[in-house]
């Protein structure tokens, strides 16, 4: 058999001066540039009665700055061919170009521009408010089981900041203030909160010169606070249900609490994910989908939360399967994870696994991109990107057998159950 | 054979693209094309469903169905060290397949489920409409497979159909990613020997008649927001003005 060598992900990295955290990956494959921009905010930066405001406020950043009129931004990016976006999520708000390289000014000048000098007016961000409610009941209300899944975090989390919903509550998004909008973007958007990633055909020293020209003479006026995200010890099971009349099965979500991004046990409870649920061999698709149908739309695994994360499993319940005798054979698989140590053998899948997986999410320069974005604005550490293939396969079946017993007990355990029916 | 050698990852992805879509099924049962390439992976005339699971993860390759209204894609990706052995399995379940009976059984059941839950979310049944009432009575119209038809599917309709379709002049194994011509070749000739394409059975597709302004509604009980769909009739692929509406 031939060997694979693992592929690495070639960077520099440069501080300037106000802060912005540069780093270039050069790949001349194809004649494309990506461009990606994390600033440091994400819903657990929120404060109670502003929440969604992270959110919002990546609505408002296509709504024209000094030299960029209203949603000019995307219009620009796609004249050149490109491909634009932006997300929120609980711990950073990302905002991305892949445009052709030649074009590679034009992206940077544009999210220099929004960075320096956003048009925060009146009209816009009550357009921009009235959009996100409308996104809420096209995301949520109007989906089944959307309810479960902007409960789920809540059920699971003491801690406000990783509890609440990343769209936020109504409420808070009707009572938000330009003013607010105003002091948000003061506070999160400048380059001392900022990690700028460029990934493919361009030449360094090219490359620095532009971002020199555009990013850096932007004063940094940023003074984030860190959030704190410490999660009391969970002492006894939590139990929910909920009916959705959108939903046409049953569905169950459970989530255990567990250490943050990076750390041994994370690693470790990939790996136990893998045998869980990748693949039809995979110990729950084995039993509850194909041997028994009981299931549908399986998915476990951790969530990526810099801060303390969940073990994750959701499924839907098939029509006439019985919910009880499903709870306890699931836990019954959870135990024995933890008491019973895997073979080498199904071992070495999920290693065949993560290399496949590790390798496949290098193929588009927008994938490398974002991993260096999220190694570097979420752990400091962009070389963390080349190294966390060599993590996992370090993992032992020891380890996954110890994590389990320290993750799958039932008082570490938040289950939400969602039936079908009027609420 | 297609290959398009891409060496900067160490990986490669094998497809098998069949001239046939859903717009080939008969009328009544829908869902042949799309059932039968789920039974692939569901047992050969010497591997189990349980053994090609087990194989396939025990390599971490993927294998994957696509499906259009005129052709369907079987794919397999893996890393480059697997390919052999991955791509061994992969000849087995598109030119050997069984059909068992107790899979087919298992997969009915499924997707008798999957098709209640569709019904739930607001894009299929906008869709479903909207696309009924652009091509009534076309083969385009076909978006889903009504449930009442799962009771018609046997397992000789499915392999009947499968055995009719699979092996036509038109099929293309294109492969992509780290592998050379010359490799790919010798694995064909390995892996794919005798392969012989017969004439693909005729297919006329009808015309799409015009059924002029319609305005369609799905009632959709406890819905928060209405979902909008405007639709028409558009270009076929070899009209000169394709590219020019597409673009615009």
């Amino acid at each position: 058999m031939e060997s694979t060598e693992t592929p690495r992900i070639e960077f520099v990295e440069e501080r300037l001066p106000n802060g912005l955290w540069v780093v270039l990956a050069p790949n001349d494959r194809i004649p494309l540039a990506h461009v990606a921009l994390h600033y440091r905010i994400g819903s657990s930066y929120e404060t109670p009665g502003s929440s969604g405001l992270a959110h919002l406020f990546e609505h408002m950043m296509f709504q024209g700055s000094a030299h960029v009129a209203k949603n000019e931004h995307g219009l620009l990016i796609d004249e050149a061919g490109g491909q634009w976006n932006a997300s929120t999520n609980k711990d950073r708000t990302l905002y991305f170009d892949t445009l052709p390289s030649h074009y590679l000014e034009l992206a940077l000048w544009l999210e220099a521009d929004r960075m320096s000098s956003l048009a925060v007016t009146e009209e816009n961000f009550e357009n921009q408010r009235r959009t996100v409610i409308e996104e809420k009941k096209q995301s949520y209300d109007n989906q089944p089981y959307g309810l479960a899944h902007l409960r789920f975090d809540a059920l699971a989390y003491d801690n406000w900041a990783y509890g609440h919903p990343i769209i936020g509550s109504v409420q808070d998004l009707e009572e938000a203030t330009i003013e607010d909008a105003v002091a948000f973007h003061a506070r999160f958007y400048g380059p001392g909160n900022a990690v700028l990633v460029l990934a493919g055909d361009f030449r360094v020293e090219d490359a620095r010169n532009l971002i020199h020209k555009h990013f850096g003479a932007i004063q940094d006026r940023t003074a984030p606070a860190q959030p704190d995200l410490s999660e009391p010890p969970q002492c006894g099971e939590k139990l929910e249900e909920l009916r959705d009349p959108l939903a046409m099965l049953p569905a169950v979500g459970l989530a255990f609490h567990m250490p943050e991004l990076d750390s041994p046990d994370y690693y470790a409870l990939s790996m136990l994910s893998l045998l869980l649920a990748e693949g039809d061999s995979s110990r729950l698709y084995r039993r509850f989908v194909y041997d028994n149908n009981w299931i549908t739309g399986l998915y476990a695994g951790p969530n990526q939360y810099r801060g303390p994360g969940l073990f994750r499993i959701w499924f839907q319940v098939q029509q006439g399967a019985d919910l009880d005798r499903i709870l306890a054979s699931l836990d019954e698989e959870l135990q024995q994870l933890g008491e019973k140590q895997v073979s080498e053998a199904e071992f070495g899948k999920a290693k065949a696994q993560i290399k496949y997986r590790m390798v496949s999410r290098m193929e588009r320069i927008s994938q490398v991109g974002s991993l260096l974005a999220e190694a570097t604005s979420l752990l400091a550490d962009p070389d963390l990107a080349n190294r966390q293939l060599d993590k996992f396969l370090q993992i032992t079946a020891t380890q996954v057998r110890e994590a389990a017993a320290r993750t799958f007990r039932s008082e570490n355990r938040s289950l939400l159950i969602v039936r079908p029916g009027k609420r | 054979m297609i290959c398009v050698e891409d060496d900067h990852l160490p990986r490669v992805s094998v497809t098998v693209g069949l001239p046939v879509g859903r717009a080939h099924e008969p009328e009544v049962p829908r869902g042949l094309l799309q059932m039968s390439l789920q039974m692939l992976k569901e047992g050969t005339s010497s591997r189990s469903s349980r053994q090609i699971a087990e194989q396939l993860d025990r390599l971490a390759a993927n294998f994957d169905s696509d499906l259009y209204m005129e052709h369907a894609g079987i794919t397999l990706s893996c890393l480059k060290e697997h390919l052999a052995s991955a791509l061994e399995i992969f000849a087995d379940l598109i030119l050997r397949p069984a059909f068992p009976q107790e899979e087919l059984d298992k997969l009915l059941t499924r997707w008798r489920s999957l098709l209640v839950a569709q019904r739930a979310d607001p894009g299929f049944l906008a869709n479903e409409r909207l696309f009924l009432g652009l091509f009534p009575e076309h083969p385009y119209s076909r978006i889903s497979v009504p449930p009442e038809h799962l009771k018609l599917i046997q397992r000789s309709t499915i392999r009947d159909f499968y055995l009719r379709y699979s092996r036509v002049k038109g099929m293309i194994i294109l492969f992509s990613g780290s592998i050379s011509i010359g490799r790919a070749e010798e694995l064909v000739h390995r892996s794919f020997p005798h392969l012989n394409g017969n004439p693909a059975p005729g297919f006329e597709l009808p015309a799409a008649g015009a059924g002029g302004v319609q305005v369609l509604l799905v009632d959709r009980p406890e819905s928060a927001q209405a979902k909008i769909l405007v639709g028409m009739q558009g270009l076929r692929r070899a009209d000169p003005d394709y590219q020019a509406l597409d673009s615009s």
